[in-house]
Formats: C-alpha cells, structure tokens, sequence
C-alpha cells in the first residue's frame, strides 16, 4: 500500500534526499552543478523545518540526530562548492571523489530519516502540514 | 514591522555589500537581538526549552563568526566564509519556521499562563531604622553586585562612548537612584535613602546627581564624574530631539526591553513552582503593553522572593 507521504515527513524527506543523490550520480550533474547545490539547500530548509517541529513536540534526541545528519551533508556541500569553485570539475579527480563523499552523506541523511520515520509516533505530525 | 527572518537576511545583505563590516555592532543587528530576545524568551514561557536552547546557540554561533569575520584581515562574503555561511543560514532557517509558525509556538506549549499575578507593587512600605537600612541597601547592591561592576567599568573607561555611558547612567538611576531604593525596599520616606552613607557611596561611585546642601562649595573628589562628562550629559540631556538623540532612545528602549525579558527568562527558568505559569501571564501582559519594564521587573522580584 502507497504510503501518503503528506502525512509522514520524514519519508518525503528520505524521498527528496534519495532523489537527490540519484541526480548528483548522473554525468548530467557536471553540466548542473549550480542547480544541485541550490537543491541541497532546499533540502536543509525542509529538514529544518522537520527538526524545529519535532523540538517543539519535546522530542530533542530524534531531532539531534537528524540535525547531526544534516550537518555532515551540509559540510560536504560547502567543501564541494569551496573546491570546485574555480576548477573544470569533470576532469578534476578530487571533484569527482568529493562528489562521492556528498552523495555518501546525502545517504546517510536519507537513512537516519527512514529510522526516525519508523520510531516517531505518526501523531507528533497532527498539524505539521497546517503550520 | 519586518519579521526577525527577513531583518537576518537584509543584516547579511549589508554586510555582504560591505555597508557594515562589523556587523554585529550594527543598527541592523541591533534590531536582529531584540527580535532574538522577545522569540527566545517567548519559547522559554511557552516551555518549548530545546527549540529556545537551539535558537539561542545558533544566535551565539552567528554572533561570534560575525566578530571572528570582523577582525579578520581577509573581509570575506558570507557564502565564502564557512563558519559565518553556516551560523548565518542556520539561524535564518530556524527563525523563518518559527516565524512561519506563528501561534502554534502557543498552540503546542503546554503551560497555562497564570490566572493573577502580585501587585507589582506589593513591597509593602515599613519604618526602618538608619543601620537597618544602610545594611538592606548593602545587601540591595550585593544583589546586583555583576550589573554594578559592569556599569563602573563603562562609566570609568575613558575609550567608551558618550552615547554609551548616557545609556549606562541611566539605567544606573533607574537601579540605585534614591527613589528606586526606596521603593524596591518600601522604606516610607525616601529621605531615609539620601542619608544612608551606604547609598551616598554608591551614587558617589557612580556619578548619580544627588541634592547636597553648599554643593558648590563641596570639595570633588576623583569619583564625581563633573566637569565636561557631566555637562555633556547634561547638555545632550537638554537638548531638542535630534536623530542621534532618536537613535540613542531607540537604543535604551531596546536594552531596557532585553533587560526585562531577561528577567522574565530568569523567572521562568528558576525550577520554583508555578514560575512557569507567572513568567507566562507576565511575559503576555509585557507584550500585550499592559505592564512598563519597571511594572514587570518588580513583578518578576515579588514572585522570585515569593515563590
């Protein structure tokens, strides 16, 4: 059964991240880098938006870990961006390691909001979509 | 009114365009903290502690990256200085969705703001015998002792603006003026204050005008701040309204607004039963204008003595 992602933000989320990664592996991220990381940083305004929420709903720790998941994609997109800045990046070899490490960590958020999905009450999102 | 969201992003805008390098000295900021201290303050009555603990730690962050790019030989732009592109778009996000949730922030908190709240003036008036005084006036200014040191160290640094000490001086007669004493301890004639040799010392220390009799004659001594300190003040006391008088209330407004929701958070934070629920209905009164900075902060001394 299809599961109404309105009322699961977390998986909508893993879904958004999930697509995400699957772009920036594509050869046609060379040629939409801009793009990419404008995209990330709507990624980091939902997942913001989630853990304001789930702080408000008193649960700190979920929100911690999803917040320090962040991080880690936060901080590989800015060294992305900071290294390739004035390269070629398809023929630089240390663009396209560093293009692993993002998706490597774009994963790891993808994952941390899949567990936090399965362990966070489907209540604490009663009016989430509302605000 | 702009939304604390949309004044980060104009602040950042400025600094990006090199309008105010030290931004964090900034009218533009200066307006940023006061709108973080009404949210932060508004989080911690509602008891939502870990988002109030969130924003005050990003603010911390984007505050000191903001000190750190000031000082740096290199005047970066924001997206090209991580620690600051981080702070800044950390905080901004974080007060956008607040701001963008609006009244759930009261919605989702689970205290009740309390039904009444004491007479801010319930320091009931009392007679009181001189030593009886000199020594409650000790223990007043024992009280603020950090508040009373750090207003001496800008009265007495030579490097610190008029406009500065203007503020500090008032806000040291709104703490250890005469009529404030005597109303904090309810002595029944004020008169009482101006002879405690207690007081004199303190007013003394911090250049408080005070009625003496053949002042004229009185030798000066070293802490009597006259001369033209005193009647610069004095002057820009007088003076019309002009913008920089404007800009120097606007200023005391907002310290005098963060002083007391300052307070406010002491009381809501202080773990004492149902400090809570008062620093709620308080914090709403404050807000709603129905109570003066002076109306909640003795409020807020009642209910820490009462409780």
């Amino acid at each position: 059964m299809a599961v109404d992602l309105s009322k699961h933000p977390l998986l909508a989320l893993m879904e958004d991240v999930n697509r995400w990664g699957r772009s920036t592996q594509s050869e046609h991220f060379w040629r939409t880098i801009g793009d990419h990381l404008l995209w990330a940083g709507q990624l980091r305004d939902e997942a913001k938006g989630i853990i304001v929420w789930l702080e408000l709903k008193g649960l700190e720790e979920e929100a911690s870990r999803l917040d320090e998941a962040m991080s880690n994609f936060r901080e590989a997109v800015w060294e992305f961006e900071d290294l390739c800045r004035d390269t070629y990046p398809p023929d630089d070899f240390r663009c396209r390691q560093r293009r692993g490490q993002l998706i490597e960590d774009a994963s790891c958020v993808a994952d941390v909001a899949e567990e936090l999905d399965d362990e966070v009450a489907a209540t604490v999102w009663e009016g989430y979509d509302d605000a | 009114m702009r939304s604390l969201p949309e004044m980060v992003a104009s602040a950042l805008e400025a600094y990006d365009e090199g309008q105010a390098l030290d931004l964090a000295r900034s009218e533009a900021w200066l307006e940023v903290r006061d709108r973080y201290a009404w949210l932060s303050s508004r989080l911690i009555v509602n008891g939502h502690e870990a988002v109030a603990r969130r924003v005050d730690r990003e603010y911390q962050a984007l505050r000191d990256a903001l000190r750190r790019a000031a000082t740096s030989p290199e005047k970066l732009k924001v997206k090209d200085d991580y620690a600051l592109w981080e702070a800044a778009t950390e905080f901004h996000l974080t007060v956008k969705h607040l701001d963008h949730l609006g009244g759930r922030i009261e919605e989702l908190s689970t205290v009740k703001p309390a039904q009444a709240l004491p007479s801010p003036r319930t320091v009931p008036k009392r007679s009181w015998t001189q030593p009886e005084l000199d020594e409650a006036i000790g223990q007043y200014k024992a009280n603020r002792a950090a508040r009373f040191k750090e207003m001496l160290s800008v009265l007495d640094n030579p490097r610190v603006p008029e406009r500065r000490k203007r503020l500090v001086r008032r806000e040291a007669h709104r703490m250890f003026g005469r009529n404030a004493v005597a109303r904090a301890l309810g002595v029944k004639s004020a008169k009482m204050v101006s002879q405690s040799s207690v007081w004199v010392q303190i007013a003394d220390t911090l250049g408080l005008a005070r009625r003496r009799r053949g002042r004229s004659s009185q030798p000066r001594t070293g802490r009597q701040r006259l001369g033209l300190e005193i009647a610069s003040e004095r002057a820009s006391l007088e003076a019309p309204e002009t913008a920089t008088h404007a800009a120097a209330d606007a200023a005391l407004r907002r310290e005098e607004r963060e002083t007391t929701l300052a307070r406010i958070r002491k009381l809501a934070q202080s773990g004492r039963k149902d400090a809570r629920e008062n620093a709620k209905a308080l914090y709403e009164k404050y807000e709603a204008g129905e109570m003066t900075d002076d109306q909640a902060r003795q409020t807020v001394e009642v209910l820490l003595e009462q409780l």
